[in-house]
């Protein structure tokens, strides 16, 4: 979420006093920073990082509405004149294919190499240490139906994570914003979007991903 | 996961040096700090001369804070293939019972009985378990950090969402029920005023 907070105020405890996390959660919790300028905290599953202008909630544990439940607790029933103009919600997944040759055959259909010229012809080269290829590419859906602002983007690259010869990161940035007219000087404008829409972008977000997958997987099979 | 780090320490006359000087002792602090040999100054001359360190009078000592990434830290993780929402019904012991529909993009309309186990949920969720409360369950994946992955379920109670206002009152009435003077001690509130 983009809008100017306090990180300071997000400590352990403050959140376990609000009720946003349990005692388990409490006594698990890692403070890595609380600061004025920043709060960085590792909670169970959890991780919250806080700077003036941003603040960012994560997981890899489902159910992904816990992270909806925390921030409604956190900013809708307690911090709801905070500032808040943007929110993403985020999902990312990494995946291996079955071989480089399929993760190659991915990169060539996602961005061919003929409108590379000379340069593109260089990069499949025969010997298989020299292949080039897609290192990232970033798809946009500008204002999503529905949505006056805003927008979708998608974003495939190489994992990290995983086998970088083999492995593939898909990312999925669903984007709010309050357009000029919708401005409000708190939180709850942004929060209602937010609620209406969490489930609704996750299972949009899904299909793009499901449908990259199956794709990727159907190239070489 | 990368860090980098960096602290400084400079000399108190640090103000009369020549720009010329105090870009070579930045420099060559950090070099020392990054451990990276230094491989000139990319101008043709050659590297600082070990012997011709800059004497410091009183050290002052700037610590900067140590740089790490914004990223979500490695922790178990739990992969839903199929997720239910719903709300409590009835709470017997050890077990609760409810309605669940699909969340994932199947028909909302259609719902289902469950009848679930309570120690499927958290501890830090028990404070919330009441009749009408909204939950999720899901059936899954668990990946331990390092280790095996097993197929899961989970209860997971909605904290934002609370019991809407007939769940309550039956909830309010089986406590009523459970409390009576058959059961234990009658509840505070229902003693004869």
């Amino acid at each position: 979420m983009v809008g100017r907070f306090n990180p300071a105020i997000f400590s352990p405890g403050w959140l376990l006093h609000v009720a946003a996390i349990g005692d388990s959660e409490y006594n698990s919790a890692e403070t890595r920073i609380i600061h004025p300028e920043i709060s960085d905290l590792a909670i169970g599953n959890l991780t919250i990082n806080v700077t003036p202008d941003k603040f960012q909630i994560m997981t890899s544990h489902e159910p992904f509405v816990q992270l909806l439940d925390k921030v409604l607790i956190m900013f809708k029933k307690n911090l709801i004149h905070t500032p808040i103009t943007k929110v993403g919600i985020n999902l990312s997944l990494h995946f291996e294919l079955n071989s480089r040759a399929q993760q190659i055959a991915l990169g060539r259909k996602l961005a061919p190499l003929e409108p590379w010229g000379a340069w593109g012809k260089r990069l499949d080269a025969g010997d298989p240490a020299r292949v080039g290829g897609l290192r990232g590419l970033v798809m946009e859906e500008s204002k999503p139906e529905g949505r006056e602002w805003g927008y979708r983007r998608v974003d495939i690259q190489p994992s990290t994570q995983i086998n970088p010869h083999t492995g593939v990161y898909i990312g999925v940035n669903d984007h709010y914003e309050l357009g000029p007219s919708l401005a409000d000087p708190g939180a709850s404008t942004i929060l209602s979007l937010l609620e209406d829409n969490f489930e609704l972008s996750l299972e949009c977000s899904r299909e793009i991903i499901r449908d990259l997958m199956e794709y990727a997987a159907g190239i070489m099979n | 996961m990368q860090r980098t780090g960096l602290s400084l320490q400079h000399s108190a006359d640090e103000a009369e040096l020549s720009s010329q000087s105090r870009a070579e002792f930045i420099r060559e602090l950090v070099r020392r700090q990054s451990n990276i040999p230094d491989t000139g100054r990319g101008d043709g001359s050659n590297p600082i001369d070990e012997t011709s360190q800059i004497t410091t009078s009183t050290p002052k000592v700037i610590h900067f804070p140590e740089y790490r990434p914004v990223e979500s830290r490695p922790t178990d993780s739990f992969y839903a293939l199929e997720e239910w929402e719903g709300r409590i019904q009835e709470m017997e012991l050890g077990h609760i019972r409810g309605l669940v529909y699909n969340t994932r993009g199947a028909d909302r309309s259609f719902s289902q009985d469950v009848d679930l186990p309570v120690d499927l949920i958290s501890p830090d969720d028990l404070p919330y378990l009441s009749v009408g409360s909204v939950f999720r369950l899901l059936i899954g994946y668990n990946q331990r950090l390092g280790g095996p992955r097993t197929r899961s379920t989970l209860v997971y109670l909605r904290r934002s969402v609370a019991p809407d206002a007939e769940d309550l009152l039956l909830g309010n009435q089986i406590e009523q029920f459970f409390s009576d003077a058959e059961f234990g001690e009658p509840a505070a509130d229902s003693k004869p005023s």
